[in-house]
């Protein structure tokens, strides 16, 4: 494993699990249609970790209902289902009512999809500064590292997450940026507290 | 010779508790990750991953 940090480049030489090859898959079939980012837990399982995963969360960025009814369709037509409605238009309606809807194979709930918009700026920022991920031929873009630590280590704060955070700084603690990691605290701070007070939803 | 692979091995400290205990488990494994192969290393991980997602 290979990380080129000015490039914001990560070269894998990894065997394909059956997770990593849904994602490629479902991926694949995405970026057709959207802009996105991979967030959160498999970034640090397809970086090594040692455990596994209901989902795979993904941010797409807005898109209009017209472009997302071809996403839908042609997710359909290659083996997906949504969980969380039938009819597109109502899928739509979650993601711009800033919910996050799954996508499993058809006949399966797990693992699933989680995808959404990006509700905050903090969440928008995920796409100025993502990693390219060369995994075997193929290019997933996935959210910094600055930015998966942080989030997993101050606002999802389980176990498992600071875990998932450990095993990124352990890999990488030479190249990460902690300034970076201490300016995300501080906003994240400032968010849970808005969301303390009732200011802001966020699951 | 056994001595050599003594001194290669690296060995994992137990924790008191069980989080430190999985704490020192992330941290051994992310070494053998660094150190090691891709190919290597995502062997052993997707005996795990595999098991559970077909």
């Amino acid at each position: 494993m290979i990380y080129n940090k000015d490039k914001r480049e990560i070269i894998l030489d990894r065997k394909l699990s059956n997770l990593d090859e849904l994602v490629i898959e479902f991926i694949k079939i995405l970026e057709r249609y959207a802009d996105y980012v991979v967030i959160s837990g498999y970034i640090s399982i397809l970086l090594g970790r040692t455990r596994i995963t209901e989902d795979i969360d993904v941010y797409i960025k807005e898109i209009s209902f017209e472009r997302f009814s071809k996403l839908y369709r042609e997710l359909e037509e290659r083996g997906f289902w949504c969980i969380n409605a039938e009819k597109p238009e109502s899928v739509y309606d979650y993601l711009k009512n800033s919910k996050a809807v799954r996508f499993a194979r058809k006949n399966t709930s797990i693992p699933n999809f989680e995808v959404g918009f990006p509700k905050r700026d903090i969440d928008l920022e995920t796409f100025s500064d993502f990693i390219i991920v060369i995994l075997n031929n193929v290019k997933l873009k996935i959210s910094s590292l600055e930015r998966h630590i942080a989030f997993k280590r101050y606002y999802l704060e389980t176990d498992k997450d600071i875990e998932d955070a450990l095993h990124i700084e352990e890999l990488f603690k030479e190249k990460i940026d902690y300034e970076k990691i201490n300016k995300l605290k501080k906003i994240i701070e400032r968010i849970k507290k808005e969301e303390e007070n009732g200011e802001r939803g966020r699951n | 010779m056994e001595k050599e692979e003594e001194i290669k091995r690296k060995f994992m400290k137990p924790g008191k508790t069980n989080k430190e205990d999985r704490i020192n488990f992330v941290k051994f494994w992310a070494e053998f990750v660094k150190t090691h192969d891709d190919g290597e290393w995502s062997e052993q991980q997707n005996f795990l991953i595999n098991s559970v997602i077909e």
